[in-house]
């Protein structure tokens, strides 16, 4: 390597301070990172934050509880099942419903599928943003099966809004969950495939081995939480801490990285997608169609919605649809609860509070992206500016989440 | 499914215990709701028992900062959710401060996730914390008035247009 002398050069040796975002590509929504540099040498990144600020808590302040559905599914749109499914949980916790045992299975389906649909894009995105074309059609083929699968449970392919309180929009079509045991029984080729591109490609190693790397000490004070936290070496896994949805009955392993870096962050989210592969392999054993959705005491058909099915050919059916869905159920008043889960970004949390009427006094959401953020000036601190492009991807925000 | 077993309530109360005799006045009260235990806790002493609890008690993880607004009784609370992660034990700290000075010491420096997480609560509800590094709003533009998740700020306004300054042409965009 050549050395330079940098004043015999005349050359400038000021600090630079550059602008990448809000538009940039590769920041993933509209992220905008002020960074100081020595040359190509990142001396200081300072994440902005808030372009995409909707006010959602504000929103679901002055809804019903079942009107806030729909918002959740703008948060992290990679996963909008997860959210749905962590606002039910939330509300359920608050109110003190239980669920359907079947309804849990569903819900163990659909949040494995998500986080499988969120981290192959994840994959593809990155691979891109690296520079590996290939891997990201590869990652679309796979991700299309998926979404033809939730386009066929839900009706929808981005924002499904299929989560409801005390159970889930509609039941499962017959045959669909033939067809997602058939898929998840041939999603590991496409692993595979992506695999033997990127695992050993020297290009990919050098662009993410030792890149963006943190310490588990500083992962934790950051409260880094999800794949970026287990990257590092933390084995913390909410499904494992505080099992949710009968996640405890389910054998899989929670994969934990060594070094922190991007090529960790990548091992640790492949391996996630094929342990989310072999819950829904267990899950679909215990899926029986013929229990019902929705719990049938007279107590929860007073709060939860009636079956579809009977309120779309039975008109007392439908009064009570639409009695359930406009009212919503009470919360307890300045009664607090805080539910997470694991999704597929990490830790997302929901913090309400009861105001006795329909509408909750306090929603906020403790969104995985916006703390994991908090992590990028450490992690790219002294690496190079194209560094910052591959560990923005590698902690996988989505801005929408973020902001809110 | 929200219920913790035996052993985790036994620890907590152990936890109770063991910050009543650190802080005698400082706790006002102790709530159970779901199997999640809150302490709702003097402003002054915040700070102190949050440094105990991730120093002496193992809580090394902040898995939240958060706020609720109380017009009625004139308060804003803030709410600290300290986890271990080596135990699992978490425990919700919440905090009552008057609406007309909403002030309260940084937790920043104990965990660093907060400083995002207190800048969040700074622009959203209006509540100052003394001694953080860089307490800016995070969400909205520098110059926007107000706090939107007080609940006295309208849902729908006429003027928050006004907020958001015209973009103006100055020499700096010859460059």
């Amino acid at each position: 390597m050549t050395s330079y002398n940098r004043e015999r050069l005349d050359l400038n040796t000021e600090a630079v301070t550059v602008n990448m975002g809000p538009q940039h590509p590769a920041t993933h929504g509209v992220l905008r990172v002020v960074l100081t540099l020595d040359g190509e040498v990142v001396l200081a990144a300072r994440p902005d934050v808030g372009y995409l600020h909707r006010g959602i808590e504000k929103i679901a302040e002055n809804k019903t509880l079942h009107q806030v559905v729909p918002y959740t599914d703008r948060m992290d749109y990679l996963s909008p099942i997860s959210n749905n499914i962590g606002l039910a949980l939330a509300v359920e916790k608050l109110i003190g419903f239980d669920i359907t045992e079947k309804c849990r299975v569903m819900r163990v389906v659909c949040c494995e599928m998500a986080r499988i649909s969120s981290h192959i894009l994840w994959l593809a995105t990155t691979a891109l943003d690296i520079g590996a074309g290939t891997v990201y059609f590869y990652c679309f083929t796979e991700r299309e099966k998926i979404y033809d699968l939730f386009e066929r449970m839900t009706g929808a392919r981005f924002t499904v809004s299929y989560g409801r309180i005390g159970g889930l929009a509609r039941d499962w079509e017959p045959g669909l969950s033939e067809d997602i045991l058939a898929w998840a029984n041939q999603c590991h080729k496409a692993l595979d495939e992506c695999e033997r591109l990127l695992t050993r490609n020297p290009i990919w190693i050098d662009r993410t081995q030792d890149v963006g790397p943190i310490s588990a000490e500083d992962a934790i004070d950051l409260g880094l939480s999800g794949p970026n936290l287990r990257a590092s070496g933390v084995e913390w896994d909410l499904r494992k801490a505080y099992p949710y949805l009968g996640y405890d009955r389910y054998d899989f392993e929670v994969p934990v990285g060594e070094h922190g870096d991007c090529y960790d962050r990548y091992l640790v989210r492949l391996e996630e997608m094929r342990q989310s592969v072999r819950i829904i392999q267990q899950a679909m054993k215990e899926y029986d169609p013929d229990q019902p959705l929705f719990p049938q005491d007279p107590e929860s058909e007073k709060v939860f919605l009636p079956n579809k099915q009977r309120v779309l050919t039975k008109m007392e059916e439908l009064i009570h649809q639409f009695i359930v869905a406009t009212e919503g159920p009470k919360t307890p008043r300045a009664k607090e609860i805080y539910f997470a889960l694991e999704a597929p970004k990490g830790e997302l949390g929901f913090y309400l509070v009861g105001s006795g009427t329909n509408v909750a006094h306090r929603c906020h959401f403790r969104s995985p992206s916006f703390v994991n953020l908090q992590g990028l000036p450490i992690m790219v601190k002294g690496q190079m500016v194209a560094d910052v492009i591959a560990t923005i991807a590698s902690l996988d925000p989505v801005l929408g989440e973020v902001d809110r | 499914m929200c219920d913790m077993g035996a052993r985790e309530v036994e620890n907590m109360t152990d936890l109770i215990k063991a910050v009543r005799s650190a802080f005698p006045d400082a706790v006002q009260e102790i709530v159970e709701y779901r199997g999640e235990t809150t302490l709702v806790v003097d402003p002054a002493h915040a700070k102190s028992i949050l440094r105990y609890l991730k120093e002496e008690r193992g809580f090394n993880y902040l898995a939240d900062v958060s706020s609720a607004h109380w017009p009625d009784e004139g308060r804003i609370d803030v709410v600290y959710l300290p986890r271990s992660l080596k135990t699992a034990e978490q425990v919700r700290i919440r905090v009552p401060l008057p609406v007309e000075d909403p002030s309260i010491e940084t937790v920043a420096d104990i965990w660093r996730t907060a400083d995002w997480l207190e800048r969040e609560v700074y622009d959203l509800m209006g509540v100052t914390f003394i001694g953080h590094p860089d307490l800016r709003r995070i969400m909205l533009p520098e110059e926007f008035d107000g706090h939107p998740l007080r609940k006295e700020y309208p849902m729908e306004g006429d003027d928050e247009w006004r907020n958001f300054l015209p973009v103006k042409d100055t020499d700096d965009d010859q460059l």
